[in-house]
């Protein structure tokens, strides 16, 4: 348990520099130019994520009839 | 081969292609006619829509040929369920459309001559399922149904083929315009977006052809529960 927790702030310790750098940065041009062209890959992901979740229900569908046609 | 699975991983593997590509593949930057930015990205999942809608009815006039050649349950049975895939992927084609031509033309609507086409197209098509339905007997519902499907299948070629391009129209192909067959050799694709775009109407085509199978299976299993019953 103990060994658990401060394994815990040490990673809450590590993500923070993270956010310390972030912020740094959020002022610099080229980072908010950066984040503009990243912004597609989130759609990217979502529109990807959509396609997956419909293909899943899909098959699960197949399935379902495939075991009442027998 | 309707219950095989390699050509819906088939499907899925070239709709993860186009899902991701399609936002990934490198554009055109000047485009001739109206700048069109990242929404010419559109083309890769509204115009498959058409290709699709395309074919399903196309299939769907050939079983209700079949139909009236040869009458059988499951001749009627592929035709219904084509056709309604047809009706469900020309009304995501108008709404995605739509969205794309708030966008690009300033109105969800504009009246254009192929958003017009399109809409009466598929307003004939449900008149498909709506007359089917208003018919109680089988035999008369698959028999009528077939004849109608083969006018309604007729009656896409000057709605969405015809008419269109006899006008001016903003959508490409219309007169005045560009000109040439729109999306196939309209010059507003490169040789990097065909390489998505086609990969993109087997996909969801396919898509539609497993969703059809699917209704067609049910419609099965539903006559064989009723004829034991």
């Amino acid at each position: 348990m103990n060994k658990l927790k401060s394994i815990g702030i040490f990673l809450i310790m590590l993500l923070s520099s993270l956010v310390v750098y972030a912020q740094d940065a959020a002022f610099d041009e080229v980072r908010k130019e950066q984040r503009m062209q990243q912004s597609i890959y989130i759609v990217l992901a979502v529109v990807v994520t959509i396609v997956i979740g419909l293909f899943i229900y899909l098959f699960t569908l197949d399935r379902k009839i495939s075991k009442l046609e027998k | 081969m309707m219950k095989k699975f390699w050509w819906k991983i088939i499907a899925f593997a070239l709709l993860m292609y186009t899902c991701t590509m399609g936002f990934l593949v490198k554009i055109p930057q000047q485009l001739p006619g109206v700048p069109l930015h990242h929404s010419i990205r559109n083309i890769f999942f509204h115009v498959p829509m058409w290709f699709a809608m395309m074919i399903f009815f196309t299939v769907s006039l050939i079983y209700a040929i079949k139909y009236l050649i040869k009458p059988s349950l499951s001749h009627d049975y592929y035709s219904l369920e084509y056709a309604r895939t047809g009706i469900v992927f020309g009304i995501l084609g108008l709404v995605t459309g739509a969205i794309w031509a708030n966008f690009q033309w300033g109105a969800y609507w504009n009246g254009d001559p192929k958003q017009n086409g399109a809409a009466v197209a598929i307003l004939i098509y449900c008149a498909y399922l709506v007359l089917r339905g208003s018919l109680t007997d089988d035999e008369k519902k698959a028999r009528v149904g077939a004849v109608y499907n083969i006018f309604a299948f007729f009656m896409l070629f000057p709605t969405l083929w015809i008419l269109p391009r006899m006008v001016e129209s903003l959508h490409p192909g219309g007169q005045g315009g560009a000109g040439g067959n729109p999306a196939l050799n309209g010059g507003d694709m490169s040789a990097e977006m065909r390489t998505v775009f086609w990969p993109a109407v087997i996909g969801f085509t396919l898509l539609g052809v497993w969703i059809t199978t699917l209704r067609i299976r049910f419609n099965f299993i539903k006559e064989k529960k009723l004829g034991y019953e």
